[in-house]
Parts: structure tokens; sequence; C-alpha cells
């Protein structure tokens, strides 16, 4: 389902008004600081939180308006929400957690628990059915809260930092489940502009209530309408062409980690923190060595960031006794690596 | 779960002496004046309390009004919690002190109070009387008025305190799969405070079944109508000592097979066994 | 809803450990155990026995039978004073040593109405009429088993609405207009404050039965230690003339 509008609201001291365009099928990711009132977009869409001023449409109506008096309560729109927490009910088990949005409209006992059923096991879930919610990993409960919501047949899906509250070994899973072709029009709030740059089709930038700058991953990544959005994105980015797990730049080939992108061109990203530096050629570990040269230092506030040569042109970002450890200087020969998993791709 | 249960124990820090030394004798403060009590009633009468009709019957009325009075407490207090703690009612301060006044106002002024307010002459009791021919003091009513006006704080404050620490985002969740607010109360709100709501009503059950200075002052006593076991049993220290033990203990052992058997109830629920 | 500071509850506790302190310290002070319907009356008393020279008295109002039992468990009393002579012969039976019970007073019935008797009570008999809400002391406590006495003697059969737990109870039925009548004592009306409208509010009216009449209480008082002088001189005291007086004033019969 599309929805647009402009959700103007005040929470607190926070004065939100962010124009909203969403195309039906799509993935949209709110990006920016905590704070932002990325949540708060979520709340207002999903009914949670009315709008003081602007309004929502959706492809069924008008979702709110409040200059006209209008609000459709949240149980009154396909819209279901993912919270950060799970949110789960805690003294319902699992199935009956995933089969509540169908028995909340009305669909009969055998019918919603066949349902929950089918959606525990598409998301991966179908051996939890019979646990208590208080029993199951932070991953579990995350899966279980997707399959929730996605058994209520929602036309939009809210999800609140989905991956925020899972650990390293559990994120992997969720990526894959956030980005199957087969989900519904789906906003996710999230702080990690990876995350962001992988899952979603169009990004929104917001910062203090505002909208900084919104497009696809390709047109953040290439042009940053401001340094905000490059700080906040503060990515390297790299074309190239992808084969399986083998990514070519310009000639040399990366090995990235696991992905959902299908082979061809794409854009790959690199967390300028990713990369070590060393003198010598390290031993074992990372698949991705090379050696290059220095060629520029830039220091700010309360970090440094070296740039580095041919063949691939990264910002790598040290500390400064990390710096003076390496005893590194313009021009000077560096060993640089970087591991699999941290190389992201997404299409372009 | 058992997994769980163990590793706590071997986690938790052992019990520093000196609480544990104070909670022992907070424990022999409350059980030795009971074990006491219960060692000087002459066990050889206990034939005569069962036969004799007034403990009886101030028993079965004794369990009757508390009851009742719980129930009432429920339906009124539960409501007020809820405003109290999910709406933002300006004043809602002063509301919920007013409305738990009576839990630490002696009971005979309560029962004052509702004179004022309830008796012939009062200020709603008068009309009641000249309009309605109602009368409410020296009524069983009357004794459930009264139980209810002491009693119902402590359903009131537990539910609410509950209510405010329960996690509103499940309540948010359940919204937005589709359930109206009705249904999000009844399927996700109440039995997530259901642990407190159950406590509650204990607590309001014993305050109610012990009562006895509000009853008396509002409700008077007469045998089958007002007399509940409290008033009985304080009338009985006036003239026979042992019936008047005997019928302590009764309401201890009654007040005690309760909440043992209630405590065992809301643990499980608490712990998630149903 | 809190304590208005840590301070007060503090020093309220300290002052409640030297209350107790003071039961066992101070020698010479007599210490009283009296009938609550006696307040008034003994307290006149007490002022003029001081004013005689006599030592400091503390006393403990009570209902006759709680005194009783606290005595019989070994309160620090010296003097105990009874609202019914069965309590006096609880105590008696159990207390070696005690001096001769002497009765200081008897207190009559008299029916409590609403200032005025706005109603037209003349008597006993009056209390037949069904409309009447009637409060009497429950038959437990003295005045209830007076009561009952008094309207035997009458021949009048009533129907309460409720038994209170002690006579005082029945006099506040009758001034909080809850209740048209009650049977209480003579003293429970005369020692009320007439000059305020509020608690005046209760008229006294004669049993209008000879025989109902008849029926009185009767204060006993004892030193519960024979051998204690002062004890014995207060005894004698509350026999005398200034002690009848004041029980008199008060609304009590002389014995």
């Amino acid at each position: 389902m599309s929805v647009h509008g402009r959700i103007i609201v005040r929470v607190g001291d926070c004065r939100i008004d962010v124009p909203i365009d969403i195309a039906s099928g799509t993935t949209v990711a709110l990006i920016g600081p905590n704070g932002a009132g990325k949540t708060t977009v979520l709340r207002c869409l999903a009914g949670l939180q009315p709008l003081d001023d602007g309004r929502l449409v959706g492809a069924d109506g008008v979702w709110d308006d409040p200059g006209a008096g209008v609000f459709v309560p949240p149980q009154h729109r396909r819209v279901a929400m993912m919270f950060q927490q799970h949110a789960l009910i805690s003294h319902l088990n699992v199935r009956d957690n995933v089969a509540f949005g169908p028995r909340s409209r009305g669909v009969g006992t055998t019918a919603a628990n066949q349902r929950a059923a089918d959606v525990l096991a598409r998301v991966g879930a179908a051996h939890l059915i019979a646990r208590r919610v208080t029993d199951l990993s932070g991953g579990e409960a995350q899966r279980v809260a997707l399959a929730r919501a996605l058994a209520a047949d929602p036309e939009v899906l809210l999800l609140d930092e989905p991956l925020a509250a899972l650990d390293a070994a559990a994120r992997p899973a969720m990526r894959r489940l956030l980005a199957a072709d087969d989900l519904p029009t789906r906003v996710i709030v999230t702080h990690d502009p990876i995350d962001a740059l992988t899952l979603a089709d169009q990004i929104m930038v917001i910062d203090d209530g505002a909208l900084v700058q919104a497009g696809s991953p390709r047109e953040l990544v290439d042009t940053p309408r401001s340094a905000y959005v490059a700080e906040i994105l503060g990515l390297n980015p790299l074309s190239g062409v992808l084969t399986g797990d083998q990514l070519l730049i310009g000639g040399y080939p990366l090995t990235v980690g696991a992905h959902t992108v299908a082979d061809g061109d794409v854009v790959a990203v690199v967390r300028p923190r990713s990369v070590s530096l060393h003198r010598s050629r390290p031993e074992g570990s990372p698949r991705n060595v090379w050696s290059t040269r220095v060629e520029a230092i830039e220091r700010s506030a309360d970090r440094v960031r070296v740039r580095l040569g041919a063949p691939l042109p990264l910002v790598v970002e040290v500390t400064e006794g990390g710096l003076a450890a390496l005893d590194i200087g313009t021009g000077d020969e560096v060993w640089a690596s970087v591991k699999a998993s941290e190389i992201a791709v997404f299409p372009n | 779960m058992t997994s769980q249960r163990t590793r706590r124990r071997r986690t938790a820090p052992r019990t520093p002496v000196p609480i544990v030394a104070l909670a022992v004798i907070a424990v022999v403060f409350f059980a030795l004046p009971l074990l006491a009590l219960v060692l000087r009633v002459p066990w050889s009468d206990v034939g005569d309390l069962f036969t004799a009709s007034a403990p009886r019957e101030a028993l079965l009325l004794s369990l009757l009004t508390s009851v009742i009075a719980t129930a009432c407490a429920l339906v009124l207090g539960l409501p007020l919690a809820w405003v109290l703690a999910r709406t933002q009612l300006p004043g809602r301060h002063v509301i919920r002190a007013v409305c738990t006044l009576t839990m630490v106002l002696p009971p005979v002024v309560a029962g004052v109070a509702l004179l004022a307010a309830l008796g012939r002459r009062g200020l709603i009791g008068a009309s009641l009387n000249d309009w309605f021919g109602i009368r409410l003091p020296f009524t069983t009513p009357a004794v459930i008025i009264a139980q209810v006006f002491v009693a119902m704080p402590f359903l009131v404050l537990t539910v609410e305190s509950a209510l405010h620490s329960t996690d509103r985002t499940v309540e948010d969740a359940a919204r937005t799969l589709g359930a109206s607010p009705w249904t999000v109360i009844r399927r996700v709100t109440l039995p997530a405070v259901r642990p407190a709501i159950l406590s509650g009503l204990v607590l309001t059950w014993a305050r109610a079944l012990g009562e006895f200075g509000a009853t008396v002052t509002f409700a008077g006593n007469f045998p089958g109508t007002t007399r509940t076991l409290p008033v009985a049993t304080y009338l009985a220290l006036e003239s026979d000592v042992d019936q008047a033990l005997l019928m302590s203990v009764l309401l201890m052992v009654v007040s005690f097979v309760v909440l043992v058997s209630m405590r065992d109830r809301w643990t499980g629920a608490i712990g998630g066994r149903r | 809803m809190c304590f208005a500071s840590p301070w007060r509850a503090l020093v309220a506790g300290l002052c409640a450990i030297g209350l107790l302190g003071s039961c066992s310290s101070d020698d010479t002070t007599l210490t009283v155990f009296a009938a609550s319907s006696l307040t008034d009356a003994l307290d006149d008393i007490i002022a003029e026995h001081v004013a005689a020279g006599g030592p400091p008295i503390r006393v403990s109002y009570a209902g006759s039978s709680t005194l009783a039992a606290q005595i019989i468990d070994g309160a620090p009393a010296d003097v105990f004073i009874s609202a019914n002579p069965e309590q006096m012969d609880a105590v008696t039976t159990v207390i070696d040593g005690h001096g001769a019970p002497v009765t200081i007073a008897h207190n009559s019935l008299v029916i409590a109405v609403e200032r005025d008797n706005p109603l037209g009570i003349t008597g006993l008999a009056d209390l037949e009429r069904p409309d009447l809400l009637i409060a009497i002391a429950a038959p437990e406590v003295p005045a209830g088993d007076y009561a009952r006495r008094a309207l035997d003697a009458a021949g009048v059969v009533i129907t309460p609405t409720t038994f209170e737990t002690d006579v005082r109870a029945v006099v506040t039925r009758v001034a909080l207009g809850e209740v048209d009548a009650g049977i209480v004592y003579a003293s429970d009306i005369a020692g009320r404050d007439t000059t305020d409208a509020d608690t005046a509010a209760v008229t006294a009216v004669p049993l209008g039965h000879p025989d109902a009449a008849r029926i009185t209480a009767e204060y006993p008082a004892v030193a519960l230690d024979a051998t204690n002088a002062a004890a014995v001189d207060f005894i004698a005291f509350l026999g005398g003339p200034v002690a009848t007086a004041a029980l008199t004033a008060r609304g009590f019969s002389s014995p």
C-alpha cells in the first residue's frame, strides 16, 4: 500500500515535520541519530500518535487529517508494527501471540492457529510454536515478533530498529528475513547506515524532526546533499561487479560476506573503522589484504582519517594512539586488511 | 525454567547476616503474639464454638459481606485505578489522595464520615430517607459499604502501581495488530496486571473481613444483620473471654487458609504457570 | 499521607517510651484503674484530693472488664473502681491482700432522646412503638445488661435496631439522630456539656416505671493492696462528702 502526506507533530520539546511518500511494495528506511524523531514518524504511520497538523493518506483513504477531523485508529489501518524490544504479550505463548492479530480481526481460533503455524514456519520459527515467550532468546523473540506482525496480514509493515536488540550472531538471519521479496510495503527505522543501504529502496535521512534528504541508496552515497548526510553515512562507497561472494572493483578482487544481492553491478560500502592498517603483511586471519600507500592524513577533533591510494581508494579511521604505534606518514607504504563480513553490498 | 532457577541460585549473593537477623526478628514479632493467642485458647471448649449459633452466624455474615465488599471494590476500584494510572486527568494526585485516605483514617472516624454522608441526618442519607424511605445504617448493606470504604484503597493502589509498570508498547503492538481498545484491555492489559489484581483482592478481602471500627460505627451491631465476627469477638471479650479467644482464632484460621492458598495461586501466575 | 518529619515520629516514639518508664519510676504516685463512665466525676474528685494534700494520681480509664483482665494479668494498679460488682468479684477472688470493696456510687438508667424530646417519649412503655429506632448497649457490656433488666422489670418488650459495644456509643447515636431513643446511664447525659448546641442535642427522660427505676449500676472501689496507706486513704476519700458531691453533680446517685 502506498502512503503519502506530511507528518507534523509535537512530542515534548521536539517538533517533527516530515513529508511522507511511500510507494507501494517498496522498503523505506528512516535513518538518523537518536532522538531525531524516527520512531515518532513510525508511530504516526501506525496511528499510535495522532497528527497535530498535516495529513496522512493511504491507498485506502485518509488516515489522519486533524484539519478535517479524520483519524483512523490503529486497529482500522492495515498496518502492523514491530517494536525494538519485540513487545510480545508475556502471558500468551508463541502461537497465541502470533494468532493474536487474526483473532482480533475476527478470525476463528482454528483458522488463526493455522495461520500462526504457517507464518512461524515462514520465518523459520515453527519449532518455537508451543514455547512461552519469556523463555525465548532475543533472536527468537524478534522472529516471533516479525511472524506476529506478518500474521496480521498488514499492507504496511513498520519495523522499529529490528536489528538493534539482536546480538551479532542473530543479525544476518533477521536481515535475510527483512529482505524477503514477498513482504508487504516496509518502513524500517534504523540508526545503522549499512542496514539502511542494504535493505531499503528509499532512504529518508531525518535529523532534529526534519527530513534532511531522501533518495535511493545510490543517490545518497553518490551525492550526499549535505555534509551531515555524508557524515552519518560515513562510508566508503565502491562500485564493482559481484559474482557470488567475489567482488571485482576496478580489477581488484575482494571477498564479501553473506548477502542477498543478485550477481552484477553493485555498490559496496566499507566502514572507515572496519579497515585495519599494518606496517607489515598481517599473518593469518583476513582474506582481503593488500599493500598500498598513504595519500593523506587528516585530523579532526577526536579522530584521524587516513586516505589510502590505489588499488582501493578508502578512508580509514584510526585513533591518534593507533597512528603513533603505526608510525606512518604521507607517502609511506602500508598494509590494509578488511574482513569479508565487513563489506556490505547492495544493487546499483 | 529449571536451569534458569539453578543458575540463579548459584549466582545469587549470600544474604548479609544483619538482614537475616532483622528478618528473623520480624517473623518472631508477628508469630509470637499469634502463637500466644493460640496457646491461650481453651481448646476443650472448641465444640461450643460450632454448636453455639452466634459465632457461626457472625462468621457467615463476615464471609458474605467481605466477599460482596471485595466484589464491589473490584467493580469500582479497577476503573479508578485505570483512571489514576492511565489518564492525564488534572488533579488526579488529589483524587488519589482522597480515595486512599480511609487507609490512614482511624476506622471509627471513617464510620463517622459515612454516617455524616449516608446516615439518617446525613448529607445524602437525609434525602434517601425522606424521598425513597431508604435507611442505610443498621443494615447489612451498611456493613458492606463500611468495608468497601476502608478496604478498596488496597486494591486501587496495588492495581494502579501495576498499571504504571506494565510495558505500554505491548498494548501499542496489540492495537496495530487490529485489536480494539476493549480487546487490548481484556486480552493484554488485564492479564498483565492479573497478579496485582489478585493480590489487591486478597488484601482488600482480608481488610474487609477484619473490619471493626467503621462497621460498628456506621452499621451498628445486630445479630444476623450487622454483627460480623470482629464485632462479635470484641463483644465477647466483655463477657466471655474464652469464647472471644476461640472466635479470634476462628477468624485467624479462615484468613490464614485463604491467604496461603491465594498466595500460591498468584505466585504461580507471576512465575508463568497456570 | 506521609510523616511530617522523621523527627516527629522519633519524638513521639521516645515520648511513648518515657510514659512507659514513668509507670514504675515514681513510688508516691497512686495508680487508679477506673470504669470509663466515671471519667468526668473522678477527674473532679482527684483534683479535690490532690488539693487536700493527697499524692499525685494517674488514672487509666477503660471498660470494667478490660481493666479487670489487666489487673488479673498483673497490671500495676493500686486502686480499682468497677462499674459493676461482677468484675470486682472477678478481681478480688484472684488478688490476695486487697482491702474491703466499698460502693461509692450508683448510676441510674434514663432514656436518651433527641433534644427537647420531639417524639414525646415519656417512659420505657413508649419504646414499644414500632416506628422508633432504638439503640441499647449490647447485653455483654454492663449497661446493656442493666437496660435489659430494667426492660424486664417494666414488662416492656422492644426490638432494638442496634446493640452498641459501649454505652457512650448509644448516646452518640441519639445525638447524631441515627436513632430516636436509647437507654443510657444518667451520668452519660448529665456529664455532657450543655453549652454546646451540637453535643447538647440529647435530653434525658426518666424510665417512668418504679421497678425499672430501681435497677441501677453499682460502683465498688477497692484498694488492691490493703497495706498501701495512700490507696486506703483514697478509698476513704471516695466515700466522703466531697467525692459524693462531685459524683452527684455528674449525674450519679449516692449509695
